[in-house]
Order: C-alpha cells, then structure tokens, then sequence
C-alpha cells in the first residue's frame, strides 16, 4: 500500500518541541508549550486532555492550521522524513489531504450545506488524484462503501442536511481517504455523535488502520474511547505533556497526578448512587503564560512540594515507552495509589 | 429522509392546533421550501408581478405603443387623457402614453447594465476583502469603497456624470454612447456598496466548518471562495441585486430629471418629469403624473421583490 520504505529507523510523524503561541492583550497565551511525540505507521496515537489543553491546537499545527495572530513559535514536524515547517505553501496543500488528512469534530458542519455529497467527494478526488469525472465518481463511490454507508449511490446525490450525523461522518471519513493519506487527524470525530454510532466509527477507524496502514491521530477528552481505539496516549494539561505511553499502561497505571486525578474523575455506570460523588479536581485550568514557572499543574496537585513551583519538570522515561512530566513520578509511584485505573 | 406514505399525525396537528408548514421538517429541499414561501407572500407576489409587467413593457415596448413617441403635434399639444391619447400629450404634441411604454425599454436596459456593472466589479473585489479580512488587503479596499460609499448614490452618480459631460465619447473604433454612459457613472456609484455586502457575507461564511475542513483537504484560497464561500453566500447578495435595481432605475431617472442622463430625442421618465416641471401647476397633470407614476411601480416593484426574496431565502430572519 504505502511506497515509502517505513522501516522503524523513521517514524510517520515526528513532533518535537512543539510550541503554539497566541498573542492576546498584553500576554501571550502558550497553547501548545514544548510537547514531542512520535507516530508510527498504522499506530493510533490519543490525545487526551480537557478543554483547552491544547490538543486541537496541536492537530491543527500539525496541517499548519493555526489561525492568525497564532503562530508556531519553534518545534520541528516532520512528516515522513519531510519538515512541513519549511515546506512553501503549495507542497503544504499537496500534505493537507493528500498526506494528512483531518476528520473534524462537527461531520454535520463540515460538508458545504449547498453542495451534494458526491460533488464533494468527487471535487476532493480529483484536487488530489487527478481524475476524470467519472473516475472520480467510480472512486468516491469506493469510498463510500469502504465506510460501509448505506445505499451509497443514493447518498451521492443527497445533500449534507438529508443524512444523520453518523452519515455525515461516514462521509467524512471516506473523503479524507480518498486521496490516500497516510496519516488521519481525528478531532474528537465522534464526540458529536451517539454512543452507537461513536463506537461504529470508532470499528471503522481502526478497520482503515489495519487495511491501510494509515497512522491516526486520535484526538478526544472521552479517555473511555481513547482506552478502546488508541495504541499510545498523550496526556496534555494547559498545553503542556504531562504523561504518554502505551495506552494500557498509562490508563492502568498512571505515573503523573494529573493522569490519575483524570481518570479517577471519570464517573461509571454502575457506580452506587450511596457511594460517593465523582472526585473532581479542585480549581480550574489556568491560562498558559510565561508568568508560571514550575509544573503548571502544581496549584491543583495534590501531591505538590516546593520543588514543583520552582522548577519545571521535563519528561523523563518511565517503563516500556513511556515518559512523565512530574519531579515526583518515581516516589509516588512506590506509594499505594488510593486511586484505581481506568474502567474499561 | 424517507417521504412519508400518510401523514403523520403528530405532525399535522398538535394540542395547540395545526402546525404551520414552516415547522414541519424540511424534506422538500431549500429552493422549493422558498418558492413555497414566496408564493404564499401576496406582496412578493405583488412585486414579481409589476417587475415583469415592466421588463414585458421594455421588451415589447414597439408593440405597444399607440403614436410614434416622437411625433410632434401641435395642434394636440397638452390635451388631457382621452380615447385618442390615453394619457393624455405633452408641451409638444407627442403622446404620453407611447413615451412612457417607450421609456421602459431605456429604464430595464440602464438597470441591468449598472447592476451587473456593479456585480462585476464588485463581487470579486468584496470577494477577496472578505477572505483576506482584517488584513491590509482588506483595508485597501473596503476603505477605497468608503470613499465611494460616503456619497449619496444620486449626487455621487450627478458629480461623475457632469464631470464627463452627456456627450457620447469616441474611443478609437468604440462609440460610447450616451445611455452607456449613464450605465457605467451608474456601475461606478452601485459597486462599492456591493462589494461592502459582497465582503460582509463572505467574513459570515468563513469561519465555517465546513471551509476549514475544506482547507484541511488542500484546498487553496481560491478554490475555497469559489466553491466553498460564494455559493453559500449568494442569497443575501441575490436581495442586494434586487434592491439596487431599485435603486438604479431612480438613479437614471434623477440624472435624466437633470437633463445630464438620457439625452432627447430617446425618451425616458426622468426626462419627462423635467419637461412637465413648468406644467405642473397649470393644471396638466397628465403630464407629470403618468411619468411619476412609472417611476413609483418601478420602484415599489422591485422593493416588494427584494423583500420577498429576503423572506424566501432566509426564514430565520425577521418577519
């Protein structure tokens, strides 16, 4: 399937050091602060975190996305071996869809209301494939059945307001592989939908993964879906790394505070209704500016000395692939953790 | 959506009584969903019916007439509607009725040509501001259009005629003529605030999902305005076109009133209206009165269209 010789040596996506700043009045909000992962081919990565961690910011840094006054202020992407920071603008839009696709949060949204869906399927093929209309057509319509929508033919001449969201996702799906990527950004793409439908998608995704080879970048605040779909997980506070890893074990196993106090907020069916509440994590996220110093999550820690607001923690390797944010992973790792992993 | 074979109860009626046609969910398509409106609209109707009675009379106009618009007779001068002369004749003899139908002709043809002057102008230019918004691009060119925009239409519209003069203007093997040239001070005048409504529809699309999913698949700038932006925003600039056809036939007629507009022996309302100024209070009013009243269809009409249009293709706005 894929022509470039993907051996370990290079992975599929290469994000080190990554900083995205926002300029606002008087103070730059740092969105995205020095986060590095890697991605392999056919390897979904999730990106967890809450509101305003900065995942979306990264996937759209990623496809060079930002919208002004916001820029990239350092880091280093490398796509396949090829820095899409110093890639002019047209071999960016080569990368965007023919390389990178992305699979946005709102499928409803994102089709042109005026325009039908075999229209925009076959426009997207011919941009990036070069073919004939009715190539085209033949093509958008292998498409649409690769992400098993019913009745294709019939969807091609409706309009985005005739299908469900699930449709319309389905679709989105089959546009962004249209051209072949190699790598799928999915932001929170199943966050608008049902639970049904969320976990049809979810099938779907990891279908292409294992047919295509593509390498998903999973984005979503849902650590449940994450936990079902993602190989490796990235967990980001205020945009800053905090924690990644194998999924089971970051899930299972969570080194840094922030992972456990996340996931230990998570409500479950099944939980008692005597039992208590759902433990919340006091205080709110704070805005990411050069005014904090240390870990930007030692104001709501729990298990916060002085050190963690003097010094900034970097990312230290803990087990098999993993690494963590926090001066006090090793130590707090030996402690009973009254905290349980995930329930998956 | 599947057609439903029976109506469903529910939604045909509810406790509060029937349900309105708008709240049933939308399984006929937008275009119908508008007709459907604009039928139901007596005075949207009312205006479509007076636009194409006028556009009909411009076509057909050498059918209609009764007397050569031009012909002077003097011994028939100022004589009230009659079997004869069915609006009655002007200070010269010549036949109200067949200089008004006459006039149509020039009325349709120096507004169509400002507003799709105006389209062309300034539809790329209100484009490419709103897409580029809030960067110099933008600024450059809303803020020439502001210069433009500053003036009312009419005096700007008398301000450029009068400073090229009525007379038709020779380039090389062109004639620009005289009612083209009413049609281009008119294209210059109208542009500008096209562009503006152009420009504000655009900035309203752009943030959409739907462009920056589009732009995350490659698209480049152009092809995202052309076949993301404009098709969604071209309902408002539609209305706009039907307000500045309004707006450009009372543009001809106030420069034709001035005598720097349509120039004699081509008739037009403008130039009628002029010519029975001194006749006004004499008595005659045939002859001012018939002109005024083409104007005022004109005018009414393809206000009651706009409105229409803007209450078909927009149900959300206010009714």
């Amino acid at each position: 399937m894929t022509v470039a010789p993907l051996t370990p040596p290079q992975p599929l996506l290469e994000v080190s050091n990554l900083c995205v700043d926002f300029p606002s009045e008087g103070h730059t909000v740092f969105a995205v602060d020095d986060v590095s992962f890697t991605l392999a081919q056919g390897e979904i990565t999730g990106l967890v975190g809450e509101s305003g961690s900065g995942k979306s910011v990264t996937s759209m840094a990623i496809l060079r996305l930002i919208q002004p006054p916001g820029k990239i202020r350092s880091g280093k992407l490398r796509f396949e071996g090829q820095d899409l920071l110093t890639l002019d603008d047209d071999a960016m839009r080569r990368v965007r869809g023919g390389g990178i696709a992305m699979i946005s949060q709102n499928p409803a949204n994102s089709l042109n209301p005026v325009m039908t869906v075999g229209d925009q399927l076959t426009r997207v093929i011919r941009l990036h494939l070069g073919l004939s209309r009715q190539e085209a057509y033949e093509e958008a319509l292998r498409g649409l059945r690769q992400v098993e929508i019913h009745s294709p033919e019939r969807r091609m001449v409706q309009y985005p307001h005739e299908l469900s969201g699930g449709m319309c996702q389905r679709v989105m799906i089959a546009m962004a592989m249209a051209p072949k990527p190699r790598l799928i950004i999915a932001d929170e793409p199943t966050t608008a939908l049902d639970v049904t439908v969320q976990k049809q998608i979810i099938h779907l995704l990891d279908q292409l993964r294992q047919r295509h080879g593509v390498g998903v970048i999973f984005v979503s605040h849902d650590i449940a879906v994450v936990s079902q779909i993602a190989d490796k997980v990235l967990v980001l506070y205020a945009g800053r790394a905090m924690e990644q890893g194998l999924v089971n074990q970051v899930l299972t196993a969570p080194r840094h505070p922030y992972t456990r106090a996340l996931l230990a907020s998570m409500p479950y069916l099944g939980a008692s209704k005597l039992r208590q509440r759902v433990p919340v994590i006091p205080g709110h996220v704070p805005n990411p500016t050069a005014a904090i110093k240390g870990c930007i999550f030692a104001p709501r820690c729990a298990h916060r000395i002085d050190a963690c607001t003097a010094e900034r923690p970097v990312m230290v390797p803990v087990g098999n692939q993993g690494a963590v944010a926090c001066l006090r992973a090793e130590e707090l790792a030996e402690a009973p953790s009254r905290l349980t992993g995930v329930r998956i | 959506m599947a057609h439903m074979t029976t109506p469903d109860p529910a939604l045909t009626t509810d406790k509060f009584g029937t349900l309105d046609d708008e709240s049933r969910p939308e399984h006929t398509g937008f275009l119908a969903g508008a007709l459907r409106r604009f039928r139901r609209n007596t005075l949207a109707m009312v205006g479509l019916l007076l636009v194409i009675l006028l556009i009909g009379t411009a076509i057909f106009a050498p059918m209609l007439t009764t007397h050569d618009p031009n012909a002077i007779a003097i011994a028939d001068r100022l004589t009230g509607p009659s079997a004869t002369y069915w609006f009655g004749t002007d200070n010269l003899g010549r036949d109200i009725f067949s200089r008004v139908i006459v006039s149509a002709r020039v009325t349709v043809t120096v507004g169509f040509g400002m507003v799709t002057l105006a389209m062309v102008v300034g539809l790329p230019l209100g484009a490419v501001a709103g897409l580029y918004g809030g960067s110099w691009i933008d600024e450059v060119i809303m803020r020439s259009c502001d210069v433009f925009i500053a003036f009312p239409t009419v005096i700007l519209a008398i301000a450029i005629m009068g400073a090229v003069g009525t007379q038709p203007i020779d380039i090389g093997p062109f004639t620009i003529g005289n009612v083209a040239k009413v049609i281009v001070v008119g294209g210059i005048v109208l542009a500008p605030r096209f562009a503006r409504v152009v420009r504000s529809s655009v900035l309203k699309e752009r943030p959409m999902d739907y462009v920056e999913a589009a732009r995350s698949v490659g698209a480049s700038d152009k092809f995202v305005l052309v076949h993301e932006i404009l098709p969604n925003s071209i309902v408002p600039i539609v209305i706009q076109a039907s307000y500045y056809f309004a707006t450009a036939v009372l543009t001809e007629a106030a420069l034709s009133f001035l005598g720097i507009g349509v120039q004699p022996p081509q008739p037009s309302w403008g130039q009628m209206l002029s010519q029975s100024q001194a006749y006004i209070f004499g008595g005659d009013w045939w002859f001012s009165v018939f002109p005024g009243l083409a104007i005022f269809f004109a005018m009414v009409g393809f206000n009651l269209l706009g409105d229409g249009l803007r209450d078909a293709l927009d149900p959300r706005g206010a009714r």
